[in-house]
């Protein structure tokens, strides 16, 4: 079964240790899928970046993914665990514009970008401790944790990266990693 | 059970959000069971025909089916035949190594969110009783239970994410 077998080679991706503790676990799962992404966009053409492939989606494209998981990483880590302001461009009037962004911007740029806001959550993650709470309460009464920033991060980046494998293949017939 | 002539019944697994703050234990078992149970979610009311559809023309093998039938043989794969040392009981082998993925495109697809239900329940028994440092009785791969719970936690994950675009592309149907 491919399961068992380490993964895909990928320049610059690590596999997580098979025996670790629970912050080097969280930390290089996380840091694989970021990667991933990566890896699912290389030698994309700038056409197929923007390419809008589901009727009923408009805004899912490859760019709109990769700039979604950017914002994603600044309200998570910047603005709910640091309680820093937001600074993205989604507002109440125009709640999609961080997708409708990843379709008018080079892709290059994007990663770029997605690369730059990952090396500021791991400053904050390295910074805080697994039980630490965040300086802005986003959801009800109760305050996230590092911990389960963590644990969404990797579970809503994997799942973005199951979103990049089908609209990649679809594109240009690319599969794996 | 589902009727095999009409969409699947709404599920009755309840979907329940992880805690924000909690344990290591609870984080990994609540997020684990969340997107167990959105597999269930993403399939609920597709009409059986379309269960196995392919959408994708170099992947004729990816279907909603097919990634229900692949993730029931992971979850057994991982706590059974890893962590158990087990007998891995798969149709997959030598011969056919997507054996899984094509059972699943012939399967109807209530039968195979119930065998995935089971099997995610034995999982749940086996995880209870280890620690998360154990490692596995199996020597190759050679994972801790902290391993298997975060990679089952992506891989379940990543797959809803082929379910949300398959889903899509079937009917329309849209949300997490």
């Amino acid at each position: 079964m491919s399961d068992e077998n380490a993964s895909t080679p990928v320049p610059g991706r690590v596999d997580p240790p098979k025996s670790a503790d629970e912050r080097t676990m969280l930390t290089t799962w996380l840091e694989w899928h970021r990667a991933t992404v990566h890896a699912k966009c290389a030698g994309l053409s700038a056409e197929h970046a923007t390419a809008t492939p589901l009727p009923t989606s408009p805004l899912m494209s490859v760019g709109a993914i990769v700039s979604h998981l950017r914002w994603v990483e600044h309200a998570w880590f910047e603005m709910v665990l640091m309680g820093l302001p937001d600074q993205g461009y989604a507002t109440p009037q125009d709640p999609d514009a961080e997708w409708r962004r990843g379709g008018e911007v080079p892709l290059d740029r994007l990663l770029d970008e997605y690369e730059d806001q990952c090396a500021r959550s791991r400053e904050i993650t390295a910074k805080l401790e697994l039980d630490a709470v965040a300086a802005s309460a986003r959801r009800n009464e109760e305050s996230t944790t590092l911990r389960w920033v963590l644990v969404h991060m990797i579970e809503e980046t994997a799942r973005h990266n199951g979103h990049l494998d089908l609209l990649r293949e679809l594109a240009d017939g690319t599969t794996g990693v | 059970m589902s009727d095999k002539n009409g969409p699947l019944a709404a599920p009755v697994l309840r979907r329940v959000d992880p805690p924000m703050a909690a344990d290591e234990r609870t984080m990994l078992t609540t997020w684990l069971d969340w997107h167990r149970a959105t597999v269930h979610a993403k399939c609920a009311g597709l009409s059986p025909d379309l269960s196995a559809a392919a959408p994708l023309p170099t992947s004729p093998l990816m279907t909603v089916g097919g990634v229900v039938c692949h993730l029931r043989w992971v979850e057994a794969f991982w706590f059974e035949a890893v962590m158990l040392n087990q007998p891995d009981r798969a149709p997959y082998g030598e011969e056919d190594p997507d054996a899984e993925w094509r059972l699943g495109a012939e399967l109807p697809l209530g039968r195979l969110l119930d065998e995935y239900e089971e099997q995610c329940a034995r999982s749940r028994e086996i995880t209870a009783k280890l620690e998360l440092g154990s490692g596995a009785r199996r020597t190759r791969p050679h994972p801790t239970l902290r391993w298997v719970l975060v990679h089952m936690i992506e891989e379940t994950a990543r797959h809803n994410g082929h379910l949300d675009v398959l889903r899509e592309l079937a009917d329309g149907t849209t949300g997490e």
